[in-house]
């Protein structure tokens, strides 16, 4: 009978089921030899193939197609989706216009920042399992989240037609303009809520964030004088990259690993991050007064690379998302026509816009008749995934002592730093059926 | 009926998933001083919605394998223990947005101090979940004579 040498002792931190965030994936960690062998964000979320059923659609569908990724974040994808279309029709929206998308994106900014802060990532910072144990330990914090996510559900239902998945959006634009009695009425909404967001800031600036800096490689919009949110002037990347979302399409390049159904994005072949830390570090001078206030009295510097203060600075963006809102709802004027017409032949054009939890790139092609030839759709989990790797190996190799409950505690709440939507990452570009 | 809501559940463009709103609508239409507190798509969002309600009719489409229309009504009673609902303190409770479901915000509610103290659960068993809009003729059928029942539950007099 054959016999073998005993192999390297192997201990292996499985997560099976992440908590607390969107979708559904897990993480699993390896150690042979007490050294860490393997780290892995598993994304088994079934692959949905939207870029392969978007083909052969007319392309003005496409926004409203491509939204149904996510619940948590349709308008960021319709907005991206628009902007591709408008980049092949080379057209350009109005101020009215534009403003009135911009509003329409800081309710989406308000909804998801507020679940995620308050419901989802303040638990870790408390030692609570979820959103109600918290509220047994602090009411009013909980409470706080709650207002500030109605205020954005308020937003989208005004503007959108409905608070999740808005039925209002088109290329161009709108297909109505909300009246300027309903859009006044959200002021007294977003007023309270700038409070809120103040308040979260201060909160926020109090708790005690474990001492972790990593030296990513930031990626996000530069605002076209303006925090960016539903738009910038380019892509801003590291050692000064500064490209248009179609160049930057050319240099990300997606990869599929195989314990992802999501595909991974690497820039000149390495992990980058998008996401508040990347919004905040390129354009931390373009916050508005109040938000640059909130982010100077918590101690935020030009940049900040502790992925648990994420939390801190998302709530810096909720000021700069109320305060930006109360600007543009004061300020609304009625866009007419509501949007802009768009003449789609052959062509090919992509379009980013901020999601709350990252860039969102989207890129569109199309034929003489206007509809799809090609799609691609990058969105922010698919490009943060090595990334969120990357803490997982710190922590995992800093951390080999703990017990592997601790140890997967620990990892879990370091995936939900980056308030990941798994279920937006886990579409494949390409279907191939061979048929015999 | 002072402080009594109902709030329907589901999507109406999805055939039978929208007999709760039906339900909803139709309840408020029928009963007096009975608030709809509109559509709910999202069970966060009904806590904020929950300011002044004693007893909420909480309405939603079923599919249990029961026939089609009939529909089950049961009442939670707040006390300290919360609703008596199952308990679900294992990852599944809190794994996603996705699943902060009605159980998990309705006992956000009852920590915040803004749960009624009474919840009426109507579950409407469907047939067709389809695209599309308009209910099967048995769910609309079994709504219809649920509305009765439910108002004899929470109190109401015909007519009030």
């Amino acid at each position: 009978m054959a016999t073998s040498e005993p192999g390297p002792p192997r201990r292996e931190v499985t997560v099976p089921l992440l908590r607390r965030v969107e979708g559904e994936g897990g993480l699993r960690l390896g150690f042979s030899d007490g050294a860490l062998s393997e780290v892995a964000l598993e994304i088994f979320e079934p692959p949905r193939y939207f870029e392969a059923f978007l083909v052969g659609r007319g392309a003005l569908e496409a926004p409203d197609i491509t939204a149904r990724i996510c619940g948590i974040c349709p308008v960021a994808y319709q907005t991206s989706s628009s902007l591709a279309l408008e980049a092949i029709a080379g057209a350009t929206l109005t101020p009215e216009i534009a403003a009135l998308r911009r509003l329409l994106y800081c309710g989406e900014w308000l909804q998801s920042h507020a679940l995620h802060v308050f419901l989802l990532h303040a638990p870790d910072f408390f030692g609570c399992t979820d959103a109600v144990e918290l509220a047994q330990r602090d009411r009013g914090l909980v409470e706080r989240g709650l207002r500030l996510k109605r205020a954005g559900n308020q937003l989208l239902e005004t503007i959108g037609g409905r608070a999740i998945h808005p039925v209002n959006v088109r290329a161009g634009g709108f297909y109505r303009a909300p009246a300027s009695a309903a859009v006044a009425a959200l002021v007294p909404v977003l007023r309270d809520a700038l409070e809120d967001a103040r308040a979260a800031a201060e909160w926020a600036a109090t708790l005690h964030y474990p001492d972790l800096h990593r030296d990513y490689r930031l990626v996000a919009l530069r605002g076209a004088g303006a925090y960016p949110i539903e738009s910038g002037a380019y892509v801003a990347g590291p050692d000064g990259l500064a490209v248009s979302p179609a160049e930057f399409a050319e240099l990300a390049v997606e990869h599929h690993v195989a314990h992802s159904t999501a595909l991974q994005a690497r820039l000149g072949g390495e992990a980058y991050l998008t996401g508040p830390l990347a919004r905040f570090a390129h354009n931390r001078d373009l916050l508005p007064p109040l938000a640059a206030a909130a982010a100077d009295a918590a101690g935020l510097g030009a940049i900040c690379t502790n992925p648990y203060r994420s939390l801190l600075v998302r709530c810096v963006e909720l000021v700069a998302a109320c305060e930006e809102a109360l600007r543009l709802a004061e300020a609304y004027v009625p866009p007419d026509p509501p949007a802009v017409s768009l003449r789609l032949g052959q062509g090919r054009g992509f379009g980013a816009s901020e999601a709350p939890r990252g860039l969102l790139l989207i890129g569109y092609a199309t034929d003489a008749e206007g509809d799809l030839t090609w799609a691609r759709i990058t969105p922010p989990t698919s490009q943060n995934q090595l990334s969120i790797e990357g803490d997982l190996r710190v922590l995992a190799e800093g951390g080999a002592s703990l017990s592997d409950g601790e140890l997967a505690q620990r990892c879990e709440a370091a995936v939900r730093n980056h308030d990941p939507c798994i279920s937006c990452s886990a579409h494949f570009l390409d279907l191939e059926v061979t048929r015999r | 009926m002072s402080g009594v809501a109902v709030a329907g559940v589901g999507n109406a463009y999805r055939r039978d998933d929208g007999a709760g709103v039906a339900f909803a609508a139709l309840f408020a239409a029928e009963v007096a001083e009975v608030r709809d507190l509109g559509p709910i798509a999202e069970p966060l969002d009904l806590v904020g919605r929950l300011d002044g309600v004693d007893t909420l009719v909480l309405a939603d489409a079923a599919r249990t394998g029961a026939g089609a229309g009939r529909v089950l009504v049961c009442e939670l009673t707040l006390d300290e223990a919360g609703y008596g609902l199952p308990g679900r303190a294992d990852a599944a409770a809190a794994t996603s947005t996705h699943g902060i479901g009605l159980e998990r915000a309705l006992a956000l509610a009852a920590v915040l101090g803004r749960a009624p103290r009474r919840v009426v659960l109507v579950a409407i068993e469907g047939e067709s979940f389809g695209d599309g809009d308009g209910l099967s003729a048995a769910v609309a059928a079994g709504i219809s004579s649920a509305i009765p029942r439910v108002r004899r539950l929470i109190g109401g007099r015909p007519g009030v």
